[in-house]
């Protein structure tokens, strides 16, 4: 009674030993696997969020479940930052070619005193025809930058072009769930990159 | 023949000495097309000083647009990225300054004419020390603007 006893105590242990073995491989492997995105990892979880889109139309995050989504903040009164980004997306897009359906990319304006839908209807097509951008009230732009952690700020100037906005310039990577998993700052906008961290989790 | 070998060096010293705007050339200049009910976009280009003296560009207009500012893009630690009007640019002597997205650029408010289907436009740069420049900047596209984001 006590040999047996001993022997599915062993084998508990073995079991136990092999058990932390593997989830010490698996941890090794994932962040290995993670090493090597070009995006920098960053995992959080998005609640859901209504917004209107440049023809007026409601449109919720959960729309593109089963897609992965790229998401942007910024402003259509922004010549530098915004058209940069908007074209390395562009450019993520062309290296898709005819499977860029496969994701989608959303531009949320963070001006929306000046952005309104007629305006980015005039703006985020330009770039690539399929790109959706989004405005809302001042509360309803607030709290989706919130859940990404993102910030905004209006900051006024002598500039003729009126006031200007500083606003975080990542691009965020969701996967199909609508989770957060990759962000891009503006020092990692090679599109034949990006392209490739999308083929991985496409 | 040694007296008019060193005439002429010392006129080409004094050629190149006296005359800043040659010690400024301008290249790759080209301005980013934009939708066309936008009335701001942003003008890029290189700027090398192959001169002694430091020089700055102070000053840009352009007939294409009511308005033209000198600004600078920056993204803090935490990618906040902000733009801010400056009165310059520093050139310094032998240097090479970049005015690329994300960075230096000048800022054209109020175009008269949609972008789409010109060629060029005409850029006038002010020189602290060179004085007058114009230069073309050539228009691009939203196909062609990616090329330049890295």
């Amino acid at each position: 009674m006590k040999r047996k006893n001993i022997i599915i105590a062993s084998f508990v242990v073995l079991f136990l030993v092999a058990a932390g073995w593997g989830v010490i491989l698996y941890k090794l492997w994932e962040h290995k696997s993670k090493e090597d995105f070009y995006g920098n990892s960053l995992e959080m979880e998005i609640p859901d969020f209504t917004l209107t889109d440049q023809n007026g139309e409601k449109v919720s995050l959960s729309d593109f479940r089963g897609k992965p989504v790229f998401l942007f903040f910024g402003y259509t009164h922004c010549p530098d930052i915004c058209p940069v980004t908007l074209s390395v997306l562009n450019g993520v897009s062309k290296e898709f070619g005819e499977e860029s359906g496969e994701f989608k990319v959303l531009f949320v304006t963070v001006d929306p005193e000046r952005d309104n839908p007629e305006t980015l209807k005039k703006y985020v097509p330009f770039f690539n025809e399929s790109f959706t951008g989004l405005t809302g009230t001042p509360d309803e732009i607030q709290d989706v930058a919130n859940s990404f952690r993102a910030f905004y700020m209006k900051e006024e100037s002598d500039s003729g072009a009126g006031y200007l906005m500083g606003h975080t310039s990542a691009i965020y990577l969701l996967d199909r769930k609508g989770n957060v998993i990759l962000r891009y700052p503006q020092d990692k906008m090679d599109p034949k990159s990006i392209a490739g961290d999308l083929k991985r989790i496409l | 023949m040694k007296s008019l070998f060193l005439a002429a060096a010392l006129t080409l010293a004094a050629f190149g000495y006296s005359n800043a705007q040659d010690a400024i050339t301008v290249t790759d200049v080209w301005v980013r097309e934009v939708p066309p009910t936008s009335t701001v976009t942003a003008v890029y280009m290189n700027i090398a000083n192959s001169g002694s003296e430091d020089d700055r560009l102070t000053g840009v207009s352009s007939p294409a647009a009511d308005k033209a500012e000198i600004h600078v893009s920056s993204v803090d630690d935490k990618g906040v990225a902000k733009m801010k009007m400056v009165d310059g640019v520093s050139l310094p002597a032998g240097g090479k300054t970049e005015l690329k997205p994300g960075g230096y650029h000048i800022m054209l408010i109020g175009l008269k004419e949609p972008l789409a289907g010109k060629e060029n436009i005409e850029i006038v740069l002010d020189f602290q020390k060179a004085g007058q420049v114009t230069v073309n900047a050539a228009v691009k596209g939203p196909d062609k603007q990616a090329e330049e984001c890295h």
